[in-house]
């Protein structure tokens, strides 16, 4: 029963922590991404 | 002569009539009911009713092995098939411009996903185990084919159950939501007026799916089947090259799938495997989940304002519960409602889409970690 317990507060701080680390590595990325083209690319097709 | 007229009347599906059967042809009719009269995700509700309805018509057997509905169950559903091919179109169909234009609400796409992990601390307080209590949590993320995915994968014999409950309560958002967000939301909050998002180009469109795609498999491979298709439809669309197969993955597939979809979760729900108390307490866990869900929303919205010089409107974090567009309609609603020029909805529709991702994400971790 402990063990269960246990196994879920891994999954808890795990699954969490994961989401919001994917999540926010993602947004870096789109800023990066806006960043870099916005240096080195002209873009004439804005939507 | 009599013998034969007995063999006859038991050969008939109405002497096998039970009350389960009888309850479950009244979900069926209830489902559809709501579907036809409230418009509730009716793309769904029909075959799934009409699955319930047929399945627990005695005798027919549809469930059973080469039976129509066990081949649709089977190769649909046990092979894991039609979950990702709905996310291709889902992909193909969702515009990621408003998560680009403002990347902060990915976090709010994230943060919303605070309600599948508190189901999933609740199931496992009634007794369920912690595969059931991971497809019974991600009901949270208010995304049926992720939901279906998980249940799966993890607890078959509860598909039916949180696949009803996830559509059910994602046809539900209007009803469940606004009450949460008042509660938890000032009405000076609500009149928060936000900035109009700055254009998005092409390009940045375009490389998004890519990026997606390539960080979340490799931070959760158990997720790429749903995330790389997912991706590839949005890639069909932003490509713009490839009108023809994105129409396709948007149109003709996906009503394809959906039929085949709604019609398999409907056959999983006989009266002998739906009518369990686990099956009403999935119900219950998924409102949890709902509730808590948008709660977290709110709540690290409510944060980034006390952080942040430039305010958002902290309702747009209760679109982060999936439910597309359905919760950033909801959040359109509620701001108009208060302020009449205040538009919200491309704002909500950043988390809203921020939050399929998060399932997919906190669907994989579960695949990977409560698979025991």
């Amino acid at each position: 029963m402990m063990d269960m317990w246990a196994e879920a507060t891994k999954i808890f701080i795990f699954g969490f922590s994961s989401v919001f680390l994917i999540l926010g590595t993602l947004s870096l990325s789109v800023v990066l991404t806006r960043v870099l083209f916005d240096k080195f690319g002209k873009d004439p097709k804005k939507s | 002569m009599v013998d034969t007229f007995f063999t006859f009347i038991h050969s008939m599906g109405f002497y096998h009539l039970t009350v389960g059967n009888l309850i479950m042809w009244a979900i069926a009719f209830a489902l559809m009911y709501l579907a036809i009269t409230k418009g509730y995700e009716p793309l769904l509700l029909i075959p799934i009713g009409f699955g319930v309805f047929i399945v627990n018509l005695p005798l027919t057997n549809l469930m059973e092995n080469h039976q129509i509905l066990h081949i649709f169950y089977h190769y649909g559903l046990e092979w894991e098939l039609i979950p990702p091919i709905i996310f291709l179109g889902l992909g193909a169909m969702t515009d990621f411009g408003p998560v680009i234009a403002n990347p902060k609400t990915l976090l709010l796409g994230a943060a919303a996903q605070f309600g599948v992990y508190i189901a999933f601390f609740f199931a496992l307080g009634l007794g369920f185990t912690i595969p059931e209590a991971c497809s019974i949590g991600i009901i949270g993320g208010a995304d049926g084919p992720t939901t279906i995915f998980t249940t799966v994968a993890l607890a078959p014999h509860l598909l039916g159950a949180t696949a009803v409950a996830a559509y059910s309560y994602m046809a539900l958002v209007p009803v469940i939501q606004p009450p949460i967000i008042k509660m938890m939301t000032t009405k000076e909050e609500r009149l928060i007026r936000m900035k109009q998002l700055r254009p998005v180009s092409k390009r940045q469109k375009m490389v998004f799916p890519l990026i997606t795609c390539g960080l979340v498999c490799l931070f959760v491979p158990a997720s790429a089947a749903l995330m790389a298709m997912f991706m590839l439809g949005n890639f069909f669309r932003e490509s713009g090259v490839v009108e023809r197969l994105s129409g396709t993955a948007q149109n003709e597939l996906m009503n394809i799938v959906t039929i085949f979809l709604g019609i398999a979760v409907g056959g999983t729900m006989s009266a002998d495997a739906f009518l369990t108390p686990k099956a009403l307490m999935v119900f219950a866990m998924g409102l949890v989940a709902f509730s808590f869900s948008t709660i977290g929303g709110l709540l690290l919205a409510k944060l980034m304002n006390v952080f942040s010089k430039e305010k958002i409107n902290p309702m747009i974090g209760a679109a982060g519960v999936s439910a597309v567009p359905m919760a950033a309609r909801v959040v359109q609603k509620m701001g108009a409602a208060e302020d009449p020029r205040n538009f919200l909805l491309m704002h909500a529709m950043g988390p809203n889409v921020a939050g399929v991702i998060g399932t997919v994400v906190a669907a994989g971790i579960f695949l990977t970690m409560g698979g025991q």
